[in-house]
């Protein structure tokens, strides 16, 4: 398990690729890039500006880049759009009191110049817990069939068991064509 | 001079500017559509990642230009098909030919998507897939055809059975590309009206699509306000 594992399994020789993950606060980002680092993930806290995880393989570097996502710091998002490959959106599945807020924060992203075309992975995460959505009706809230201009996947997860999510980043990596940077 | 001759060509060329077409694929998991997709592209068959959302690819078929829209097919992912019927002049439905365990799923599907008030009489090829596996023997193009009771449909339907993958760097598929070329030129004929039809249906969709956004933003305005205040208190 492990984003290097990943790389190794796809080949990929060349270039260089930035991933961008967002998502409202506590959906569990930073446990994702924790997870997929094989890191410890018992003592996360709430992320004030950002962390960059970047990782080397047969000369094709990958950077994921995990933002805050409280309230407060959401206007600050737009720093980090510039050059991004791909998204990650993370929501928590089982919080279905903001399934919509979370949608409209990511319609606004899905208009910003910055990022058309890019292609986006949503995590359905927190799928261990026994509320959590399932992915059509993720698709539903987050009004995801009005994507025409990129490619869109949901993967169901859990960040806490990991499941789903090297499923999910392979697709990802996938939707990165090789540039030279 | 020139110029007004210019502007006539050009006219006339936009006259006969070659129509674009869209294509929806729908299926099962597992029946092939991405595979389908990749053989169109000319792509080698290399082993897709199973498809939860939407990916939209441009090709050519029959001389055209066509994008293809390629969707999940999982059960818990399926409900987003009828939000694509709309702007579609025509659909290929995949099946896997070998699972027989799964056909009456497939009938189901079938049945649903095809009788949706977008989809319905728009043109339809049906790809009985995986004719390479011995297990398909006994679901070939025209036992699917009747086991699906196309001939009930009213709508240009055509079975072909098509192998999207089969032996390692075999070329794409010919009867499936032979199908494809047919939906599209089925689809030229009734070009007028279809796209009319798509047209209509898309600007009623935009509209529902515009007042829900407007509702949840109202909601999701009021979920905040209240969060606050409770905050406060
Ligand atoms: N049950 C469960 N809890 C999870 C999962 N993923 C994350 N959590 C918990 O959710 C909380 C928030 O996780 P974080 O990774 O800090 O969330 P974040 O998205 O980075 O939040 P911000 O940095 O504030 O934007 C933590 O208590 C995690 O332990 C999961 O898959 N299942
Ligand atoms: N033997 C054989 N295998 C095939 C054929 N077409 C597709 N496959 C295999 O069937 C599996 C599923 O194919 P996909 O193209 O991913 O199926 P899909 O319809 O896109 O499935 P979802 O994305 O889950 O909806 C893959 O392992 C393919 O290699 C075929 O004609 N013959
Ligand atoms: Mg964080
Ligand atoms: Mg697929």
């Amino acid at each position: 398990m492990g984003l290097l594992s990943l790389l190794r399994k796809l080949k990929r020789t060349e270039g260089e690729a930035r991933i961008l993950v967002l998502g409202l606060d506590n959906a569990g980002k930073t446990t994702v890039l924790k997870k997929l680092s094989d890191d410890d993930i018992s003592t996360i806290t709430p992320t004030q500006g950002f962390n960059i995880k970047s990782l080397n393989h047969d000369g094709f570097k990958l950077n994921v880049w995990d933002i805050g996502g409280q309230k407060a710091i959401r206007p600050y998002w737009r720093n980090y759009f510039e050059q991004t490959d791909a998204m990650v959106y993370v929501i928590d599945s089982a919080d279905r009191k903001r399934i919509e807020e979370t949608g409209l924060e990511l319609a606004d992203l899905l208009e910003e110049d910055k990022l058309s075309g890019v292609p986006v992975i949503v995590l359905a995460n927190k799928q261990d817990l026994v509320t959590a959505l399932s992915p059509d009706e993720v698709a539903d809230g987050l009004n995801l069939y009005s994507i025409r201009d990129r490619p869109w996947q949901i993967q169901a997860c859990s960040a806490k068991t990991g499941e789903g999510l090297q499923d999910g980043m392979e697709w990802l990596v996938k939707q990165v064509r090789p540039t030279k940077k | 001079m020139f110029g007004l001759m210019r502007n006539l060509y050009l006219h006339l060329q936009k006259k006969s500017a070659p129509r674009s077409f869209t294509i929806v694929f729908l299926g099962l998991d597992g029946s092939g559509k991405t595979t389908c997709v990749a053989a169109l592209k000319g792509e080698p068959t290399e082993e897709a990642t199973q498809t939860w959302g939407f990916s939209s690819e441009k090709v050519e078929v029959a001389q055209s230009s066509v994008e293809v829209y390629d969707l999940g097919g999982a059960k818990s992912i399926r409900r987003i098909w009828e939000n694509y019927y709309a702007e579609v002049h025509g659909i290929v439905f995949v099946v896997d030919a070998s699972d027989e365990s799964r056909l009456p799923e497939v009938k189901a599907a079938f049945e649903e998507a095809v009788s949706h008030a977008y989809a319905r009489g728009k043109p339809l090829l049906v790809c009985s897939n995986k004719q390479d596996l011995a297990k398909a023997a006994s679901m070939t193009a025209n036992d699917l055809r009747d086991y699906l009771d196309l001939d009930s449909l009213k709508c240009n339907h055509l079975c072909v059975d098509c192998s999207a993958a089969g032996k390692e760097g075999s070329t794409p598929d010919e009867s499936f590309l032979e199908g494809m070329a047919w939906l599209v030129r089925t689809a030229g004929v009734q070009y007028a009206s279809l796209q009319a039809r798509v047209e209509e249906d898309v600007r009623v969709e935009k509209e529902k699509q515009e007042k829900k956004m407007e509702e949840r933003r109202l909601r999701v305005e009021k979920l905040r306000q209240e969060r606050l205040e409770q905050a406060k208190a």
